[in-house]
């Protein structure tokens, strides 16, 4: 219980941020769950990681709420009625996403916000006021970066709204994603891309690319937490990832590697979620408890699940080494190749595994994790190591050979020179073009930003400094970020279109 | 034999092509540099793409045609809006460059001339109907100046200005600011005038001049202060510019 005490003693956390901690030490104070040795060997290994989601899962890692549905029936259990004003409309939201678990505790998604609130849109200065309110309310009272708001595709004065607030508060939370289609208009995409280069967000998705994957589900898919795709009305129960680099230091060349060591990595990943859901489904009783379930705001089957990886770059550099071959990732042909072998045997291993619990066809989906603080050395997900980087345009072309295989998320940030600022137009035609080379999720922001994306959820610098200095700051991701800047050295990305380098 | 020497003629001298830049026109643009250059201005960033000839490096410089350009430029198109063909001053190479807006019309980009304004009325009327807009160096107004400067007239500079906004495929205006040295408020306030009459929608960059790496003779200048560039903008804003740009 040391770490009980710990956690009470600590000058640097807020009250709020002991609580969660004290909860979560209680949870781990117990072990319900059944881990062969097998498993539990990746996991000291450090090649699987659960991503702190405690001992006895007792919620979902990830709930997606229709926040459509309540918008139109409100909730019998929060005694809400359904919105007739923006102000009731807001007034509702910011109850409901009081009451929405995860694994933060905090919301990770809050709603297509935009065609939420614009049926409430009739004085646009008043509604300008009161959509600028509610951000900062969000920004203030969930504290914790993997909170997620949507837009789009269609533009919308809501949307526009939200944009102009964003560009004025520049504030980490929400992060936001607006979809991308054809629907989406050159102004609205121009509006979005400036606003990116002010206050990092929105990031942009390729909407086709997701639409098509959650065809199967009636209100479709919503952008949550960094930028996981996934079923509105549902969500996903656990994310665990593997760490394809350090399981590449067992292997004895990428042969061995992709036929040997990682189908058994990625079967013993599998297992421990099955055990994971099957405590979360049959033994904790969340599903028969939760008023979200009881009034269809969430539904069992529309959940799945999610299995991570990281360190794709490292892993390829090392089994080119391996293998007597020169080329690293993101530079060269064979090593972009050896990639994706590597990620389609991941493809195969996973759907051949079946869990009927998981509303993807009984499948894990794959997902490019971002990373966690602690990670040096190991880059987010397919990404090309920072430092390494090579031209926009080739990173891009790289990038988007990997993006087909991960429905739940994956994703790429560039930093742009200041200068682009006064030429937004150019991350529309790169987000455009991007999308039509395949790539599914696009982020940027301006070097000179203070609130800047660390790997997929925002901090300010200006906080990062604050808890360097030993203050105590609002928001726990503040504390992940200072972690990436040290380890993951995500203040020193390639700045593109500076001085004609690219 | 003869075929050959047709052939040569359509090569063109190009010094870089740059596959993204957002300060050279709307959206994100290739920029295609060709060697060469009319003028010898003192402040010139990019003295090395002045020369045309035999003195060229091959190691810099290559000798192109206008189908190679573009099957590079190709590798770019998902990711720009356009295409902006610099220098250099790009139409000392006429023939050429007419050859090569030819061939990225036909694969229907869209393309800017980025220019000094130095050529005739008569190429003029053979580019213009390949070409989307013209972005033009207004160095000085003032003939001495003019050619102090840059060591030719600025008649055609003048003519091409005013012909341009006429037709209105002026896609930008430039004029760099040096301080204490060219009448900058007669400059300005003449392409003010111009613009406001026929296309005030055009933008107007005034650019500060920077002393860094240019020729001896103006390393010892200074950079214009904001309070002069705020005054140049309000001239410029006042005479009825929309777009009016301080870089």
């Amino acid at each position: 219980m040391s770490n009980v005490l710990s956690i009470i003693q600590d000058p640097v956390l807020t009250y709020e941020q002991k609580v969660i901690s004290l909860a979560r030490a209680a949870e781990d104070s117990i072990e319900v769950l059944n881990i062969p040795a097998a498993v539990q060997s990746l996991r000291d290994r450090d090649i699987l990681c659960d991503l702190f989601e405690g001992h006895a899962p007792y919620r979902p890692r990830y709930v997606v709420v229709n926040f459509e549905k309540f918008m139109k029936q409100g909730s019998k259990f929060l005694e809400i009625d359904p919105p007739q004003d923006l102000e009731e409309a807001v007034h509702a939201l910011l109850i409901l996403y009081k009451h929405i678990p995860s694994i933060s505790t905090f919301p990770v998604y809050i709603g297509s916000l935009d065609t939420l609130l614009e049926p409430f849109v009739e004085d646009e200065e008043g509604a300008f006021k009161t959509i600028k309110l509610f951000l900062k309310h969000i920004d203030r009272t969930i504290t914790d970066s993997f909170c997620h708001a949507n837009l789009g595709p269609e533009p919308t004065r809501a949307g526009t709204l939200i944009l102009r607030a964003e560009r004025e508060l520049q504030d980490a939370i929400p992060n936001i994603t607006l979809k991308v289609s054809p629907a989406s208009t050159e102004d609205f995409l121009r509006d979005a891309a400036a606003t990116s280069l002010i206050t990092a967000k929105p990031s942009f998705a390729n909407h086709a690319m997701f639409s098509k994957e959650f065809e199967d589900f009636a209100d479709g898919y919503a952008i949550v937490s960094c930028y996981n795709g996934l079923p509105i009305g549902g969500g996903s129960y656990t994310l665990s990832r593997l760490k394809l680099d350090k399981l590449s230091y067992e292997a004895v060349n990428s042969a061995d590697y992709i036929e040997r060591l990682l189908p058994e990595a990625i079967q013993l990943a599998m297992d421990y979620m099955d055990e994971r859901i099957r405590f979360l489904v049959e033994e904790s009783h969340f599903f028969e408890s939760s008023f979200l379930v009881r009034e269809g705001l969430i539904d069992p089957a529309r959940f799945t699940a999610m299995l991570g990886e990281v360190g794709l770059a490292e892993a390829v550099n090392h089994l080119m080494k391996l293998d007597g071959r020169s080329g690293r990732f993101g530079h060269s042909q064979e090593a972009d190749d050896l990639g994706v072998r590597i990620i389609e045997g991941m493809q195969a291993v996973v759907n051949g595994h079946f869990n009927p619990h998981l509303a993807t066809g009984g499948h894990y989906l794959l997902h490019a994790q971002v990373g966690i603080d602690s990670d040096a050395g190991t880059s987010p997900g397919c990404r090309i190591p920072i430092g390494d980087e090579p031209p926009i345009h080739e990173h891009l072309l790289q990038a988007a050979r990997y993006h087909k295989y991960f429905p739940s998320g994956i994703g790429d940030i560039f930093s742009f020179d200041e200068t682009v600022k006064s030429n937004p137009q150019v991350v529309v035609d790169i987000v455009k073009g991007a999308f039509d080379a395949g790539m599914r999720y696009f982020s940027s922001y301006a070097s000179d930003a203070d609130v800047i994306r660390i790997t997929g959820y925002l901090v300010k610098r200006s906080e990062i400094e604050k808890l360097r200095r030993g203050e105590a700051v609002l928001q726990d991701t503040v504390a992940l970020g200072k972690g990436a800047v040290d380890n993951q050295h995500v203040l020193e990305r390639r700045v593109r279109m500076r001085d004609g380098l690219l | 034999m003869s075929e050959q020497v047709q052939n040569l003629s359509l090569m063109g001298y190009v010094r870089r092509i740059l596959p993204f830049s957002s300060v050279d026109g709307p959206g994100n643009r290739t920029i295609i540099f060709l060697q060469g250059c009319s003028f010898r201005c003192g402040y010139c960033h990019n003295p090395e793409t002045i020369a045309l000839g035999s003195v060229l490096s091959t190691d810099e410089v290559s000798l192109r045609s206008p189908e190679d350009v573009v099957q590079e430029v190709l590798k770019y198109r998902l990711f720009i809006s356009g295409v902006t063909i610099s220098g250099g001053e790009c139409t000392l190479q006429p023939e050429f460059l007419l050859d090569l807006v030819k061939a990225l019309k036909k694969e229907n980009f869209n393309v800017l001339i980025d220019t000094n304004g130095d050529f005739d009325q008569a190429f003029y009327e053979r580019i213009r109907p390949w070409v989307d807009g013209f972005m033009l160096d207004v160095k000085s107004v003032n003939p001495e100046a003019h050619k102090e400067l840059t060591g030719e007239d600025n008649q055609r500079v003048l003519e091409n200005l005013n012909r341009m906004v006429q037709d209105r495929t002026l896609c930008e205006v430039r004029t760099v600011i040096v301080p204490e040295w060219l009448d900058n408020t007669h400059t300005v306030s003449y392409v003010s005038k111009v613009l406001a009459a026929h296309a005030p929608e055009t933008r107007y960059k005034l650019i500060r001049f920077r002393p860094h790496g240019v020729v001896a003779q103006f390393k010892g200048k200074t950079m214009p202060n904001h309070t002069e560039m705020e005054k140049l903008e309000k001239i410029a804003l006042d005479a009825g510019l929309k777009q009016v740009i301080l870089v």
